[in-house]
């Protein structure tokens, strides 16, 4: 055996089966890297589907009733099923007069954000009129008014009457229930004060002012919220998308080649211009003017202050859906006024008066309606007005501001 | 001083080695082999269908699965089989949660091994 060991044999098969090693070492290498990163891969794809579904859990996970019971601006964590694999993190924070909630689902370094607008359905209770037992007289339905769905009346009650000579033309006052109604509004969430408080101190923040507002600009929910700052009156006649905050300590005025999609508008005055169509939540201190032909989408807003005496105006052909909310006591007449062949879908809810003209489908609540004309000022009269509780979307979701309507929390529209 | 040279002469193969040197040269290039072989198994394995592509397969069915349970609300149990697959799909009430389910679906072949769990929480309150 040792004599075929010791054989001597050609030197020339060696370089030769050295480089059939070497190749086939490179083959294994690359197999073997091929197979490490296919299932490092598919590893990551697996974590990225379960984290997306963990965010899509806990979203269902918060709107059982448990979105009511976080503080505003918070935010907290949890382990969804309990396995220690499974973290998401869930914020809420107001996003003007709605709430906001952010939800991170993370696995190692795979995360999965989303943020949505909340709104609730609110308590079944068809409402469509509440006015406050603080008036002295009945409310006075003249013309072609209609009031369909339950109504929260004073204690004088409602009666037909005549306007201009104009007589009630319908046949029923109310098409729903009727109750008496309190000397006050009904009860308001806790939050709505501070998430006011939390707009209006964007007047008195010490930022630096933007010299004009950029022609285009987009920000998403995940970054910080930008504001665009100016002491000056602003003519906005930009396209502007997402977390921004557009705030004058004048005026701001709205062109309709401006294009606005879910940003916040806070001025003293607030004035949008003929033929605007956008969604933007509006707070002002003093007056908000809609001009004829203005659309504002859902999930739109219209707020005034509450320390001010402030005024919100509606012209004609304005098709308006969401809520349009005034705090405080305003002492003008009307607070509110609603021109006629406009059409509101949604909530109006003043601690003033309404001079209502138009077409409201979904709510109002108010201390009195007015007409303020030539001949005077006519108290707790409604003249071709329509308030129809039934005709607004079963899909409709409310921003909360009545603390009945927390509710039944569903996502209004998905934020990027 | 003589200057030391040395140059690689390719007439040095033509010369004669002992068995064992090429015996042990043979053992490494077996060696070599059988690290490949393994390799070229994991891959042919990964890429074959029977890991990963029967894997994602699994996946796809339970998600479109839960997907469709979600959408249609269906808050009861079911079983189906789908290309060789058992999809078994369990509702579950959530502890100390009211009105919250977990929807379980558990894939597994016809061997009964399981592939694949799927959680998700849903609201039921206002059915």
């Amino acid at each position: 055996m040792s004599k075929i060991i010791d054989k001597k044999i050609s030197a020339g098969i060696l370089p030769l089966t050295l480089s059939i090693s070497l190749i086939l070492a490179l083959f294994c290498m690359a197999a073997i890297l091929l197979a490490y990163y296919s299932n490092l891969l598919w590893i990551q794809a697996k974590n990225s589907y379960r984290v997306e579904l963990n965010a899509q859990s806990a979203l269902e996970y918060v709107l059982n009733n448990k979105i009511s019971s976080i503080p505003l601006n918070s935010s907290f964590s949890t382990d969804l099923f309990h396995q220690g694999r499974d973290s998401v993190t869930i914020s809420k924070r107001a996003w003007g007069i709605y709430n906001l909630l952010s939800i991170e689902a993370y696995s190692n370094k795979i995360r999965h954000n989303t943020n949505q607008l909340i709104g609730y359905a609110g308590v079944q209770n068809n409402l469509a009129l509440y006015v406050c037992n603080s008036s002295p007289t009945a409310l006075t339905l003249a013309g072609a008014t209609e009031i369909n769905g339950n109504a929260w009346l004073p204690s004088k009650g409602i009666k037909a009457g005549t306007y201009n000579r104009i007589g009630y033309s319908g046949s029923s006052l109310v098409a729903g229930e009727t109750y008496r109604s309190e000397s006050k509004l009904p009860t308001l969430d806790d939050n709505i004060n501070p998430k006011l408080q939390q707009v209006y101190d964007l007047l008195g923040t010490k930022i630096e002012q933007v010299k004009e507002v950029p022609k285009a600009m987009e920000n998403s929910f995940h970054n910080q919220m930008k504001i665009l700052y100016s002491q000056e009156s602003i003519l906005l006649q930009s396209q502007l998308k997402g977390n921004i905050a557009v705030v004058s300590a004048s005026e701001i005025e709205i062109d309709p080649s401006s294009n606005l999609d879910n940003i916040i508008l806070v001025a003293p005055a607030i004035k949008f211009k003929p033929g605007f169509k956008g969604c933007v939540q509006a707070f002002a201190d003093k007056f908000i003017n809609l001009a004829s032909g203005v659309k504002l989408l859902y999930p739109s807003a219209l707020i005034t202050n509450s320390t001010k005496d402030s005024q919100i105006n509606i012209s004609e052909n304005v098709v308006f859906q969401g809520v349009i909310y005034q705090s405080g006591d305003t002492k003008l007449n009307p607070s509110i006024f609603i021109s006629s062949g406009s059409r509101i879908e949604g909530q109006v809810i003043t601690h003033g008066s309404i001079e209502h003209h138009g077409i409201v489908y979904g709510q109002i609540l108010c201390n009195s309606f007015e007409i303020n004309d030539n001949s005077g000022l006519h108290i707790n009269y409604l003249f071709n007005a329509v308030v129809d509780r039934f005709s607004l979307p079963e899909t409709y979701l409310f921003p909360g501001i009545l603390a009945s309507d927390i509710q039944y929390p569903e996502i209004i529209t998905r934020l990027q | 001083m003589k200057r030391s040279t040395h140059t690689f002469n390719i007439n040095s193969f033509n010369g004669r080695i002992s068995c064992s040197t090429l015996l042990e040269t043979i053992v490494s290039l077996l060696l070599a082999n059988i690290v490949f072989f393994f390799a070229f198994t994991i891959i042919l394995n990964s890429m074959s269908g029977n890991f990963m592509i029967r894997e994602y397969k699994a996946h796809l069915k339970a998600y479109s699965f839960l997907t469709q349970e979600m959408l249609e609300r269906n808050f009861e149990d079911k079983a189906i089989e789908l290309n060789n697959l058992n999809l078994q799909k369990k509702v579950i009430s959530v502890e100390n949660e009211p009105g919250l389910l977990q929807f379980e679906i558990k894939v597994t072949d016809r061997t009964g091994k399981e592939i694949l769990v799927l959680k998700n929480y849903i609201r039921h309150e206002k059915d």
